[in-house]
């Protein structure tokens, strides 16, 4: 255990053991005097009020225990104390009990509304504004009170000496007494009312948690608001007062209960992700641990999203590796410093809840994160794939029509030009010139034809103008040997996809001329949105990694089934 | 022969206006693109007109939409469609279009003068073209899958001729044989090829071009 943690428990002890000792004074004077204690004279009410002080003494210094709520938690233990000394305003008690009981007899409210306000963080300026007004007008005037005040003097004979009299002043006693009378309520109703404003404003997951401690600790203020107003108004039965009392320590005391709420919740928690742990424990399918949160969490609406890992840090993906945009509210699941996941959902969630799925779905989160970058990353390899083969498929294109509007009509104008020549006039050396004129003609009637076969190669005019089926006609008509051609496609396919189909079954049918390959055939139809291919009699017996390669990059496979038969697949959409 | 040039390289156009008067014929107008052709058409009024297949604005088959348009029109106006391609589907699309004095020439037949005339010059008689090229790739085929072994050389010949768009005459003309005896193989080759013989020159080439292509 590290040493600051022992600090912490040393000083719940010691909280706690002063406590006691203050608990155990103020039940020597409520059991062994017949004054009023907590309101009456009955032993009844003595126990319930002991029990208010001692809970919320034991309350305070548990909750010293957790590092949020450790100055609260001061605040309660000490706002217990004080509650426990409004019992030693007691004339048969010791002088310096007595003493300490007429200045702290009427601070509790303000404590108590002190450690409540500071549940929700730092305070504002107005409800510091506040507290102090109320500390001035319980503590500092009781204070004031008690310099200038002689209570044997002012009436009470059974009373201990004044040992803090500075000079006897019952007039201005009296006034001071009068003062905080009439501010108490005030005081009171205005902290209620600070409370109150807290838990409005607070955050809907903050809410959750501080509404059974707020809805206490605003009624008790009113009930103290009320005391004070009794006190004013002597008309009403004494009764009454022993109600407010009684009524006082039973809210503090399901106050003291209720501040166990939050840990109460936790366990909640826990016991909903132990659930959690046994159904995640079978290993949800990928993208189903949101659902398990969602339904543990019961919000059907709850997804887990995972940051990108890369250049991009605000890029979210889902299970699935989908780019996503949170819907509602965002929680990081944190491991440390390291975000595991953000939990999308609609319903608020508490900080400690994201704390505990990011502990108990540790496995699972890292297991869907890491399957949810692997798929957005082949994603994004895939289609830079595809984006590298139509851009190959573009500059094929390209060179097909620059051949055909350049060379190739350049070409045929030489040859006009030739033809020209040959029927000009003829000089001197008629023959030869001749002859070398119909040289020049072969020449270039050889190259026109060469770059017809280099630009049909490239990407045939049918793909382009008229689609697959033609293209695929065409080939098993230019072929030297005839290729049966079985093909339904009456649609065209998006442009990647004829394109990749048109140079597999090219690259994987076509012959060298020298070699006829008999027995050839193509059979091809769409079903659904896939385009199939059956190639027979391809004479290629190397793998087939190059058309892999061009059908992969579009999704799409190829398989050799037999003996010569080999099955292309590939998806149509766009 | 009034003859109308269609084709968006001036180069190659003027060439082939050269060309054609020098070897006697009458270059009427010479145009770049659709519009124009259909306006030297109306005006000039040619015998045959040659269009380039690729024409403004995208370069694909304006010269096959001109060629609709010119048999549509002007029906006495034979059209002569030069291609880049060695395709047949193109050659019997054009074909199957339209009923006579159609033609569909690889675009460096133009440097062989005297083919593109006799091409002209049957376009212009109303009788149908198909480049030789392409019909020779076709018999090659057929060849090899053995479907021609019942012909005989001369046979062969002839079919290819027919194919090639050429009347009976002209066949006798080209292979230096009397008219009966072209009509005596081309009476073999139909009975033999289980074709059915049609009167009509047209549809003769389009059959004899579709036994061809079939498989």
């Amino acid at each position: 255990m590290p040493a600051q943690v022992w600090r912490i428990r040393l000083i719940q002890i010691a909280v706690a053991l002063v406590g006691t000792a203050v608990g155990i004074e103020s039940a020597r004077l409520a059991f062994t005097t017949s004054w009023y204690t907590f309101g009456d004279t009955s032993s009844w009410s003595a126990v319930l009020g002991l029990a208010a002080g001692a809970a919320l003494v034991l309350a305070g210094s548990v909750e010293l225990g957790s590092p949020p709520s450790r100055t609260s938690g001061a605040l309660l233990a000490a706002a217990g104390m004080a509650w426990l000394i409004t019992a030693w305003d007691n004339p048969a008690a010791p002088t310096w009990v007595f003493v300490a009981g007429r200045i702290l007899d009427t601070v509790w409210p303000v404590l108590l509304a002190h450690a409540l306000l500071k549940r929700y963080g730092s305070l504002g300026r107005a409800e510091r504004a506040v507290l102090l007004f109320g500390y001035a007008c319980t503590i500092g005037l009781d204070l004031a009170v008690s310099l200038v005040s002689d209570p044997v003097t002012s009436g009470c004979a059974d009373c201990p000496a004044n040992p803090l009299l500075l000079a006897d002043l019952p007039g201005i006693a009296a006034g001071l007494d009068r003062t905080a009378t009439l501010t108490g309520p005030i005081w009171a109703i205005l902290l209620a009312a600070a409370l109150a404003t807290r838990l409005f404003r607070s955050t809907p997951a903050r809410r959750r948690i501080e509404l059974p401690i707020t809805t206490i600790g605003v009624p008790l203020l009113i009930v103290v608001a009320a005391g004070y107003v009794r006190t004013t108004v002597r008309k009403l039965p004494e009764t009454d007062d022993a109600a407010l009392w009684a009524a006082e320590s039973g809210l503090l005391l399901l106050l003291a209960l209720a501040t166990r709420w939050p840990a109460l919740s936790l366990a909640l928690t826990r016991r909903r992700m132990a659930e959690l742990v046994v159904q995640a424990s079978a290993v949800p399918p990928i993208g189903g641990l949101g659902h398990v949160l969602g339904e543990v969490l019961h919000d059907p609406t709850a997804r887990l999203l995972y940051e990108r890992q890369g250049e991009d840090h605000d890029h979210l993906i889902d299970a699935d590796g989908n780019p996503a945009q949170p819907s509602a509210q965002l929680t990081p699941l944190l491991r440390g410093a390291d975000t595991l996941a953000y939990l999308d959902h609609g319903e608020p969630i508490l900080d400690h809840e994201g704390a505990v799925i990011a502990q108990v779905a540790r496995l699972s989160l890292d297991h869907e994160r890491l399957h949810a970058e692997r798929t957005a990353q082949l994603r994004e390899l895939r289609a830079s794939r595809v984006r590298i083969v139509t851009a190959g498929d573009r500059e094929r294109r390209r060179l097909e029509r620059d051949l055909h509007d350049g060379g190739q009509q350049r070409l045929v104008s030489l040859a006009l030009g030739i033809q020209l020549a040959e029927l000009s006039p003829a000089p001197a050396e008629s023959s030869r010139h001749m002859s070398l004129l119909a040289d020049a003609a072969t020449g270039v009637a050889t190259a026109l034809a060469e770059l017809r076969t280099i630009a049909r190669g490239l990407y045939p005019r049918e793909l382009a103008d008229e689609g697959l089926q033609s293209a695929l006609e065409t080939f098993a008509e230019s072929d030297p040997t005839p290729v049966e051609l079985d093909c339904d496609l009456p649609d065209r396919l998006p442009q990647a996809v004829e394109a990749a189909a048109y140079f597999t079954v090219d690259h994987l049918l076509a012959t060298p001329s020298y070699e006829p390959a008999a027995g050839r055939a193509i059979r091809a139809w769409q079903e659904g949105n896939q385009l199939h291919i059956e190639l027979v009699g391809s004479r290629r017996t190397d793998d087939l990694t190059m058309a892999e390669d061009r059908v992969g990059a579009l999704g799409g496979t190829v398989q050799r089934i037999g003996a010569g038969l080999i099955r292309i697949v590939l998806p149509c959409e766009s | 022969m009034r003859v109308v040039i269609a084709d968006d390289e001036v180069l190659l156009r003027e060439g082939l206006a050269r060309l054609l008067t020098e070897v006697g014929l009458q270059v009427v107008a010479l145009v770049g693109d659709q519009p124009s052709l259909a306006r030297a058409v109306a005006l000039d009024e040619p015998d045959v007109a040659i269009v380039d297949i690729k024409m403004p604005p995208t370069h694909t088959d304006e010269g096959l939409v001109a060629a609709a348009d010119i048999r549509h029109q002007h029906p006495r106006v034979g059209v002569l469609l030069l291609s880049h391609y060695l395709d047949s589907r193109y050659a019997v699309g054009l074909l199957e279009q339209h009923s006579a004095g159609v033609g569909y020439l690889l675009k460096e037949r133009v440097s062989n003068i005297h083919v593109l005339v006799d091409a002209l010059q049957r376009v212009a008689d109303g009788e149908s073209v198909v480049d030789p090229t392409i019909v020779s790739r076709l018999m090659t085929r057929q060849r090899r899958s053995g479907r021609l072994n019942e012909l005989s050389d001369r046979e062969r010949e002839v079919l290819a001729l027919m194919a090639e768009g050429m009347s009976n005459a002209r066949i006798a003309e080209s292979l230096v044989l009397s008219g009966k005896t072209v009509e005596r193989h081309v009476g073999h080759i139909f009975d033999k090829l289980g074709l059915a013989e049609s009167p009509d020159q047209h549809r003769r080439v389009l059959a004899v071009l579709a036994w061809l292509r079939g498989r």
